[in-house]
């Protein structure tokens, strides 16, 4: 897979691998399995138990533009990801420059999701032991580590 | 007058607590990558790169890093945008 800037100012991703263009496809589905990260995505704003009246507010009145920006991050990328087609047949995808907060945002929400659904510790996620792709913890991993070089990637653009 | 020198104190108090400075602090996790969290800090606070780095590299070996400190509004609000960038960050208030 390469990465590199067009002519036309946007970022590609091109000759990708099969095996990584099915794992981009799904990118917007697994960043959109909240259910068992909700604690990690919005986590609370304080680690003082009493201040139960500051964790009322923040759910009433932040978390909903939180759920919305994360929403609008995965619909960005869904939508520059249908040049892959829904089982990742194609083999290119072209990230506009306004759209590399979207896809860092997508990235990670995916990544905290799989992590948490996993229950990964820190031992896991470290790059010295590769993963057992017979398992499906292993694949996890895979997944966990290609999102991860894909947002390295994006932050360097991004600078 | 007994009334008024309760109100008085009532104030007095409530003067000390809006002085007391409101902390951002910033946890570790496993799952954010270091130049991320770097990107974001210089973003979300203007830290200049070093800077950045630097809190980064507490975070990740501390487990937390103090990165801003004021009033309670701005703290909140800067918690909020480390949260959109899903880092881990809660506001605390200072000591005293």
């Amino acid at each position: 897979m390469r990465f590199r800037r067009a002519a036309s100012g946007s970022w590609e991703l091109r000759d990708i691998h099969p095996l990584f263009a099915s794992l981009l496809a799904e990118l917007p589905k697994v960043a959109s399995r909240h259910k068992k990260a909700q604690a990690r995505l919005y986590p609370d704003p304080t680690g003082d138990a009493g201040d139960a009246q500051l964790r009322r507010d923040w759910k009433e009145h932040v978390r909903p533009g939180l759920e919305r920006l994360f929403a609008g991050s995965r619909d960005i990328v869904a939508r520059d990801l249908q040049s892959l087609g829904p089982h990742g047949q194609g083999n290119k995808v072209v990230i506009p420059d306004s759209h590399l907060d979207a896809w860092l945002n997508a990235l990670n929400q995916a990544r905290l999701i799989i992590v948490e659904e996993n229950q990964l510790a820190e031992s896991d996620l470290d790059h010295r032991e590769p993963p057992d792709l017979a398992t499906r913890r292993g694949l996890s991993l895979l997944k966990v580590h290609f999102y991860a070089h894909l947002q390295e990637l994006l932050v360097e653009a991004a600078g | 007058m007994s009334g008024a020198a309760v109100i008085t104190g009532t104030e007095t108090r409530d003067e000390d607590a809006l002085s007391v400075p409101w902390n951002v602090v910033v946890h570790n996790d496993p799952v954010n990558l270091m130049s991320y969290v770097t990107m974001v800090f210089q973003r979300v606070l203007g830290f200049p790169r070093d800077r950045a780095t630097r809190h980064m590299l507490e975070v990740h070996h501390k487990g937390r890093s103090l990165v801003w400190s004021g009033e309670r509004e701005r703290a909140e609000a800067i918690v909020e945008q480390l949260h959109g960038y899903l880092l881990l960050a809660t506001i605390e208030q200072a000591e005293l």
